[in-house]
């Protein structure tokens, strides 16, 4: 697609800055963004990235100062606003795709219409529906317009909500489309798919700018590469001949060695009772699972979407009741009746959702470490103001957190950051099993390799740990034996050193197809 | 390293100081913070200027203070309630309800400990409904004690059949409240050390940690391990157990209760627990700020009242305030996001 790189320019930012407080997160940006190609935006977290598509979606301003920003060659007016953005032609597409399931395909296609139309005038559902079935034409997309969208496929959704950015811009003026980590919640059919229709975004004229932590897919998809560091430009590249390894290294400025994990020392091969056991485990998704996990050993639980990995993680956590089996720890039958249950047994859980469900966002960085459990900092009925201070410093030092400052509200921390908060106070409560369920989905390099240092050194010191991903590259760092499962049933079980990705890769993708 | 970078960064020029917007943002945060401060002591001046030798008066300090001690009570109620996320609409007819249960104890002839104590002992009960209406039923709170407050009203006319009970209430019942100590009334003693107490249960306790962060984000906290449940009833039953002593202080003022006035006590009261978030750099509730709220309120009332406003003034001052209040929050909280 090298020749549309000699489009014109759909979106041009001269000197863009932002500064928070004391902190300039932005600085100096200048980029272009050509219509018809796939611009990928890199960084890690903390880098920038979301601050600058917050301030062309109109939800930052940016730095008073001469900053430009062009659409199409057309200079929009600063501070954006949504509506400017919006007129200008930029579209986002967030993760949750930002439709309402609720509703038919083509009440949500024209939701999104910001035409002009009377909020008030009698809106016609042969018109909506003959509209809808005209923006998805393009888009091969199979659902019927009057289809519930909770009735859709995840596919099938993600094509919908690419539909939408064309909704109701001007004829000739095709959209600035900027996707954030579109692909996270997909399986990888979903994911070819997508990218299916992105493909078809740029033959239309579209601009897409597509940010992401998965580089492979970006080198698969992306015709131009953006990478910011510390809020500034450091590479405006095309992706021909980039390799993650370069990418990687222009992310962090240094040299990453994909660290492989030492084969296991404990595995199987330890013996004795299993830290902990499940038996028959059935819930909304499970049917009948039987697990061992040994102290001193990572068990990777992978497999696709639906496959039930997340319910079993919950189940084993005390966040969810299974509708039949046993959960045995230390070879003892346990009821987990929440959380709490499952944390006085030695089982803590970092649920997956880390926004609604991980940390506590109003609160500080201190409050939301200790919160789990408050007795080593209480002295005499109250909580020692210096004592949990210093526990709070010790484990931000630790784990890496920044800013390093107890007392900044969790709201304030990039993802990474608030994903090392949440693991630090779940291994301050010295778990004898811990249950991480996508414990590096949405955050950077840096963070992801911090956690799996922890997850190394846990192991060491043996701890039994539980991991849930569907990632594979972490699951052959990390994991010493891997479970996929498959439609609630363990479909294979295998160790990672020994099979290798290619194997772990196509049990997981077969799995979906096993009868 | 990355060299192949054909857009050059430009090296931004580090500001010494806070640039003049962060400054600015401080700045409207600090003025949010102390507003209400500003707003107390404009209306005593303008009130002491206005009617010198009437409003200025210690006597006149001490009637506020005294009067609004009930209201003060009520909203430290609300406030327990709105700490662990949810509204307790209830209150003001937990007030009623324990002021009538208690006047109607003594005009039965009961001891004034066993008063007292039916008095208490309502607002322990109707606590523990709601409790298990909003915790085990997962009723939203606001419909679930809006059924209790119908429900309570009834019962209220029930006992008093509509009147003002005051027989049987004995004088040194008012004593109890009325009596100065240095000038200041027993009643805003208790009122003190109550505040007091509660600001060091929810800011100095595990326990009050675990229904602020209940309050913060119920399923976080509760996959932290925090057994929600648990903290949730318990500030509802605390809660409406404060109302109800709210009540019955309400009854030793008047030596006597009626069947009304719990609404307008109430409105003010979760008024004022969230005007008093202002004062908090990250606009969480707290026992401080709630206090100030209702005096400053109470301020302002009585120095309208002085300056003959009609009656339908209070009202759509206090209206006017928690708008202003939830405003001024907003900008505060936008300044320093």
């Amino acid at each position: 697609m090298a020749a549309a790189l000699t489009g014109p320019p759909a979106l041009r930012v001269r000197g863009l800055g932002k500064t928070f407080g004391r902190n300039r997160v932005l600085s100096g940006l200048s980029f272009e963004v050509r219509a018809g190609a796939v611009t990928a935006l890199l960084g890690e977290n903390g880098s920038g990235k979301s601050t600058l598509v917050k301030i062309l979606a109109g939800v930052h301003a940016p730095d008073p100062g001469d900053a430009r920003v062009e659409a199409a060659g057309t200079p929009v007016a600063l501070p954006l606003t949504p509506d400017r953005a919006h007129a200008a032609g930029l579209r986002f597409l967030h993760q949750d795709l930002g439709l309402v399931p609720e509703l038919t395909v083509a009440d949500n296609l024209a939701l999104a219409d910001r035409s002009g139309r009377s909020g008030l005038a009698p809106t016609r559902r042969r018109d909506e529906r003959r509209r809808a079935a005209e923006l998805l034409a393009p888009f091969d997309v199979a659902a019927d317009p009057g289809a519930h969208v909770a009735d859709l496929p995840v596919s099938e959704r993600s094509m919908v909500a690419v539909a939408r950015t064309f909704g109701d811009v001007p004829p000739g003026r095709p959209p600035v489309v900027f996707l954030d980590e579109p692909t996270a919640a997909l399986a990888a059919d979903d994911v070819a798919r997508l990218f299916a229709a992105i493909r078809r975004l740029c033959a239309r004229g579209a601009a897409v700018v597509l940010i992401s932590h998965r580089l492979e897919e970006v080198l698969e998809i992306a015709d131009h590469v953006l990478v910011l560091r510390d809020g500034r430009l450091v590479a405006d590249r095309p992706a021909a001949g980039l390799t993650t390894a370069t990418l990687v290294e222009d992310m962090t400025g240094r040299r990453v060695e994909p660290g492989r994990a030492a084969p296991a020392g404990g595995g199987d091969a330890a013996g004795g009772v299993p830290a902990l056991s499940v038996r028959g485990l059935r819930g909304t998704r499970l049917r009948g699972v039987d697990l061992d996990l040994r102290a001193g050993e990572v068990l990777g639980l992978t497999g696709l979407v639906g496959c039930g990995r997340s319910e079993l993680a919950r189940i084993v956590g005390g966040a969810q009741r299974p509708r039949g089996g046993s959960v045995e720890v230390g070879g003892t039958a346990v009821r987990l009746r929440s959380p709490a249950d499952a944390i006085a047994r030695g089982i803590v859980g970092v649920p997956q959702d880390r926004h609604a469900h991980g940390v506590l966002l109003d609160l500080s960085v201190r409050e939301n470490l200790t919160l789990g459990d408050l007795r080593p900092v209480t002295r005499r009925g109250a909580i020692g103001r210096a004592a949990e201070r210093a526990e709070a410093r010790a484990l931000i030092e630790e784990f890496d957190i920044r800013p390093p400052d107890p007392e900044a509200a969790l709201r304030t921390l990039s993802g990474g950051n608030q994903q090392k908060v949440a693991l630090a106070r779940a291994v301050r409560l010295e778990p004898r099993v811990l249950v991480l369920d996508e414990p590096s989905q949405g955050i950077d390099i840096g963070a992801r390799e911090g956690i799996g240092r922890v997850v190394r050194r846990l192991r060491d010191a043996g701890v039994a740990v539980l991991l849930a991903t569907s990632d594979l590259d972490e699951l052959m760092d990390l994991a010493d034996r891997v479970v996929v499962l498959d439609r609630g049933r363990v479909h294979a079980t295998l160790r990672p050193a020994d099979a290798g990705r290619d194997d772990l890769f196509h049990a997981v993708t077969l799995s979906g197809r096993a009868a | 390293m990355s060299t192949d970078t054909s857009t050059a960064p430009a090296p931004a020029a580090a500001p010494a100081g806070p640039p003049p917007a962060a400054l600015a943002a401080r700045l409207t945060g600090l003025a949010a913070r102390w507003s209400l401060v500003v707003l107390l002591v404009a209306f005593a001046v303008v009130f002491s200027l206005l009617r010198p030798g009437q409003f200025d008066t210690a006597q006149n300090a001490q009637t506020i203070a005294y009067s609004q001690s009930v209201i003060v009570v009520v909203a430290l109620s609300a406030l327990v309630s709105a700490t662990v996320g949810e509204i307790d609409i209830s209150i003001g007819a937990v007030m009623t309800t324990s002021g009538v249960a208690t006047a109607w104890a003594f005009g039965r002839g009961w001891p004034p400990v066993a008063a007292v104590g039916l008095g208490l002992g309502c607002g322990l009960v109707i606590g523990a409904v709601n409790a298990l209406l909003i915790v085990r039923a997962r009723i939203n709170s606001f419909i679930a004690t809006l059924a209790m407050t119908t429900l309570l009203t009834g019962l209220a006319l029930l006992l008093t059949d509509g009147l003002t009970l005051y027989k049987g209430v004995p004088q040194g019942f008012n004593d109890l409240v009325a009596v100065t100590v240095a000038g200041v009334p027993l009643m805003v003693v208790y009122t003190a050390v109550l505040a007091l107490a509660l600001a060091y249960l929810l800011m100095r306790t595990p326990v009050g940690r675990r229904m602020k962060a209940a309050g913060s984000g119920r399923a976080a906290a509760e996959l932290i391990g925090v057994r929600t449940a648990r903290y949730v009833s318990a500030a509802l039953v605390l809660g409406s157990v404060i109302a109800a002593f709210g009540g019955v202080l309400g009854t030793a003022r008047l030596q006597a209760a009626g069947p009304g006035g719990g609404d307008a006590v109430m409105l003010s009261s979760i008024a004022a627990v969230f005007l008093g978030a202002v004062v908090s750099r990250r606009g969480h509730l707290n026992v401080g700020g709630t206090v100030l709220a209702v005096l400053t309120l109470g301020v302002g009332i009585t120095g309208l009242t002085m300056l003959g406003a009609p009656a339908w003034v209070p009202d759509v001052f206090n209206g006017l305030a928690l708008v202003a209040a939830l405003l001024i929050s907003r900008a505060g909280k936008a300044a320093t996001a």
